[in-house]
């Protein structure tokens, strides 16, 4: 009874290792072969954030698609949308004359080309605002770095004069965070660099 | 086991009194020797499945830090790296240990939890956007197989675990898990084969209390109150979990007094346990009013659109309901009156729902159910004091207790219902001491 019982075991082994094999392959060839964006960050709210072992994200595109929404569903965004059931969009990203990405068009198909982010959207009960969750909004860090980086994020966002923003390379709706700038430096150079002296905004 | 040790040691001393014959004695030992096996190996099983569980949460927390400092490479290394021994093991185990539970349950439990480690740290590692979901739902289809291969009680169970977080999920996000009878379904012939040929040990009996206790956390988000695709109509269900419950309680407390559990002992009749302890507990909720009033806050909307989740939920209640019917009435045809009591639950829960969508006052409800479990108290400290049995006649008193100081502190009923209440409960005493009375005499 072993044999067949071994053989079945063998593909039960090989399922279970395909799945986290194709997530580390899905996201290696995003990598390989998606382009790069610059998403341009906002300071969150320190009571939202969930202090842990990751940095929680805002972005400036999130304006964007709030108003691309509307103008999609021409002002019918309280019949368009459910508070409780997210509807997912596709949003074609293009560049800003600084290379930031901004919103070309926004729909409920996906667009023909590989530029493309999926977010989902619902409507907000009490405020004219849609909600909008951008799939790579969470940073992960050393569980010991994470609060310090919070806390740069936040600073540096406040700051008008210094500039944050993620990377983020993009393939049809598929997308990797692979790093978050501050000041122009990737995040861990920053901390190592500010570690010794507390953080506060440049003058 | 220590009863058994002191029967074992007054063996000879009986023997030698000649109050039993020595054949009788053999035959004693054999049967506690016999019965010895599978208790001696349970520390084993339950020291590996701990140690198992312990390791694998350990690696977790261990990954779980985020060494920044590694390379993605190195990372992506270490976060298959669990999952690989763990597999080796679990082969090793088939191949040469197959025979050990311990080895089987320890490296089975050892599978199934390297299995979330490996995708929550690849998600770490790429910053992948967690959906609790679709995560919860991925990690137990893997483990599925696991425990039908290794035959492994311990993973079922953490299987279970990992359907009912999934569904808890889903309905908190307002979908209706649809999949859950499937994934139920999938894990079915693992339970009949395991109370086809091993229905007298301890991880069938564990696996039976995870199954029961699973269906009961289950309905509750199975009956979540689902909203309609319709915009601003709701159609809530409270009611059908007091449908629901009342039924699926009534149903077990049924199996659990079948013939066959007649002389087993309490832990392995968890339908009996779990059936008798929440058929009081449930009809003592709904004795209060704002139980009734949170029903009938939700029902004042259209049933008009009618969903596919409803109709699913009403699927559900209804074949609930007939199974419970079904096995009462086989029960009474099988003459065993006693457990009429607590196995009509569901037909006064059935009467309280139509009075409620009657229109009809919930006052009269709340006299239904509170004599109903003035009745099942009652009951129960007779049946108690009939068989003689402590256990018995104190649950019935607890059910009793619990009733008057609910009455008596529940603030929402007016003096003059309390007062009732409270005369009726006094007459119900008094005829139950009448009645004990005249049973001694009778003697």
């Amino acid at each position: 009874m072993i044999k067949p019982r071994l053989a079945i075991f063998i593909i039960i082994v090989a399922v279970q290792l395909s799945v986290p094999i194709y997530l580390i392959a899905n996201r290696e060839y995003v990598l390989k072969t998606g382009h790069a964006f610059h998403f341009r960050t906002e300071p969150v709210d320190p009571y939202d954030a969930f202090r842990g072992r990751y940095v929680y994200l805002d972005f400036a595109i999130e304006n964007d698609i709030n108003e691309a929404v509307k103008k999609e569903y021409g002002g019918k965004v309280w019949e368009a949308l459910d508070s409780d059931r997210a509807r997912t969009m596709y949003v074609s990203l293009k560049k800003d004359a600084r290379g930031f990405a901004i919103v070309a068009t926004i729909g409920e198909i996906p667009p023909g080309y590989a530029d493309y982010i999926k977010v989902d959207v619902k409507r907000n009960e009490y405020s004219d605002r849609v909600l909008v969750d951008i799939p790579f909004n969470r940073f992960y860090m050393d569980e010991f770095d994470a609060p310090k980086a919070e806390h740069a994020y936040n600073t540096v966002n406040r700051d008008q004069k210094m500039e944050a923003y993620a990377v983020v390379y993009v393939k049809k709706g598929e997308t990797v965070l692979y790093d978050l700038m501050l000041d122009n430096m990737p995040i861990r150079e920053y901390l190592t660099k500010y570690s010794s002296e507390p953080l506060k905004p440049r003058k | 086991m220590a009863r058994k040790s002191v029967i074992l040691k007054e063996l000879p001393k009986l023997v030698g009194e000649g109050i039993i014959k020595q054949d009788a004695a053999d035959a004693i030992r054999a049967y506690y020797e016999k019965k010895d096996v599978p208790q001696s190996s349970m520390l084993l099983i339950a020291f590996g499945v701990m140690g198992a569980v312990l390791v694998g949460g350990g690696i977790i927390l261990l990954l779980a830090h985020n060494w920044d400092d590694l390379s993605r490479v190195l990372r992506t290394v270490l976060s298959l790296t669990p999952l690989a021994v763990a597999q080796s093991l679990c082969g090793y185990a088939l191949v040469k240990r197959n025979e050990s539970i311990a080895w089987r349950e320890a490296t089975a439990a050892f599978i199934v939890l390297s299995i979330g480690t490996a995708i929550a740290l690849i998600s770490q590692t790429y910053n992948i956007y967690g959906n609790l979901g679709r995560f919860l739902l991925t990690w137990s289809l893997l483990a599925l197989p696991v425990f039908y291969i290794m035959n492994a009680s311990f993973s079922a169970v953490l299987y279970l675990i990992g359907i009912a977080s999934w569904t808890g999920y889903q309905a908190f996000d307002m979908d209706y898990p649809y999949l859950f009878w499937p994934l139920c379904a999938a894990a079915a012939p693992y339970f009949f084969y395991m109370y086809k040929n091993f229905n007298q040990t301890i991880r069938f009996q564990l696996l039976t209390w995870a199954t029961l206790i699973f269906f009961y956390i289950s309905i509750e988000f199975l009956l979540m109150p689902w909203r309609t695709y319709l915009h601003g109509s709701w159609f809530s269900l409270p009611g059908y979990s007091l449908l629901a419950y009342g039924a699926y309680y009534s149903l077990i407390f049924l199996i659990g007094r079948g013939r066959h559990y007649d002389d087993k002992s309490l832990f392995s009749n968890p339908f009996l346990v779990i059936g008798s302890l929440a058929i009081p507990v449930m009809v003592l909720i709904y004795t209060f009013e704002s139980s009734w009033k949170h029903i009938e806050e939700f029902s004042h909307t259209s049933i008009a659109q009618f969903s596919v989740p409803i109709w699913m939920s009403t699927v559900m209640v209804a074949m609930l309901l007939a199974a419970a019917l079904a096995l009462l009435i086989i029960r009474i045809r099988q003459k065993q009156y006693t457990v009429i009591p607590m196995g009509i639950g569901f037909l006064v829960a059935s009467a309280g729902y139509a009075l409620l969508n009657a229109g009809i006052s919930v006052d009269l409800n709340l006299v239904l159910f509170n004599l109903y479990l003035l009745f099942i108290g009652v009951f129960t400290v007779v049946q108690g004091v009939r068989e003689s049995r402590l256990v018995v006649i104190n649950f019935g008193m607890l059910i009793l207790a619990s009733q008057i100081i609910s009455r008596f502190f529940d603030s929402n009923l007016s003096f003059v219902l309390r007062g009732i209440i409270f005369i009726i409960f006094g007459i119900g005493f008094l005829l139950v001491n009448i009645l004990i009375v005249k049973k001694r005499k009778s003697i």
